[in-house]
């Protein structure tokens, strides 16, 4: 109890600056958790949020004791979580403006399918709807 | 493809559905028909020369990872008269709908009367 009363006492702030650093890296971590072993793709806004909850935390632990440390740990966690804003806002997509309306019939083409086999807008229309899906390479 | 996998794996539902799930790929033939493979139950386009996703409008030009032209990620609805029931597309590129969320779209927009 005593080694306890005194090491907290030596660290003032010391489980302020762990939890801050912890919840820095969560988002991340839960980021990947979500895309590949979940496999679910929202806007991970989430991440910046906890990270910069971690900062000031950080900088909280900083205020009870300052070291050269934790001025290092505000300096890289605080880039950190820059960036971790800067991603989702980089990645961010215009309005679409093409001519494709809700309510209107598609809009005429002429393809192929990966057999080979042509693929036009009235292979549309059947005894089946269509869902069309214009992905991005890896996802 | 986490986005086509999902689709793959609930392709059951889409077919209780009369929906099929049609992917357009701007690769090669050859990786589409590798694509094709690797996702029966999805029917794929060989989009190559751009026919389909420029009448679409969804070209992203020299945004992939290698500076290859891809595809603005969107999801397209349409019914079995081919007229355009929804339009999906996600404010961030992280970000997509999942098969459960395109099957509630499905119930709610091309639902049989």
């Amino acid at each position: 109890m005593n080694d306890l009363h005194k090491t907290t006492t030596r660290h003032p702030g010391r489980s302020l600056l762990f939890f801050g650093m912890f919840l820095a890296i969560a988002g991340p971590v839960l980021m990947m958790l979500l895309t590949f072993a979940a496999k679910i793709l929202i806007t991970p806004w989430y991440a910046p949020v906890l990270g910069t909850l971690g900062v000031a935390l950080i900088i909280l632990a900083l205020m009870r004791s300052r070291s050269i440390w934790r001025w290092t740990a505000v300096v890289i966690f605080t880039l950190f979580v820059a960036f971790q804003w800067y991603v989702p806002l980089a990645m961010r997509l215009p309005a679409y403006a093409g001519p494709v309306k809700v309510g209107e019939p598609f809009p005429a083409f002429a393809t192929t399918l990966a057999d080979g086999s042509a693929y036009t807008q009235d292979d549309l229309k059947g005894d089946q709807n269509t869902v069309m899906v214009f992905f991005r390479g890896r996802w | 493809m986490v986005e086509l996998g999902q689709l793959e794996a609930h392709h059951d539902k889409f077919a209780k559905r009369h929906s099929r799930v049609v992917a357009v790929s701007l690769d090669g033939l050859e990786d589409s028909k590798k694509m094709q493979e690797d996702f029966p139950h999805l029917t794929v386009v060989a989009d190559h020369e751009h026919k389909l996703v420029d009448a679409v409008a969804v070209l992203h030009p020299g945004a992939g990872e290698h500076g290859e032209d891809v595809a603005v990620p969107t999801t397209i609805l349409v019914d079995k008269y081919g007229v355009v029931r929804a339009l999906f597309r996600p404010t961030n590129v992280a970000s997509r709908l999942s098969a459960s969320e395109v099957l509630a779209t499905v119930d709610k927009k091309l639902a049989a009367p």
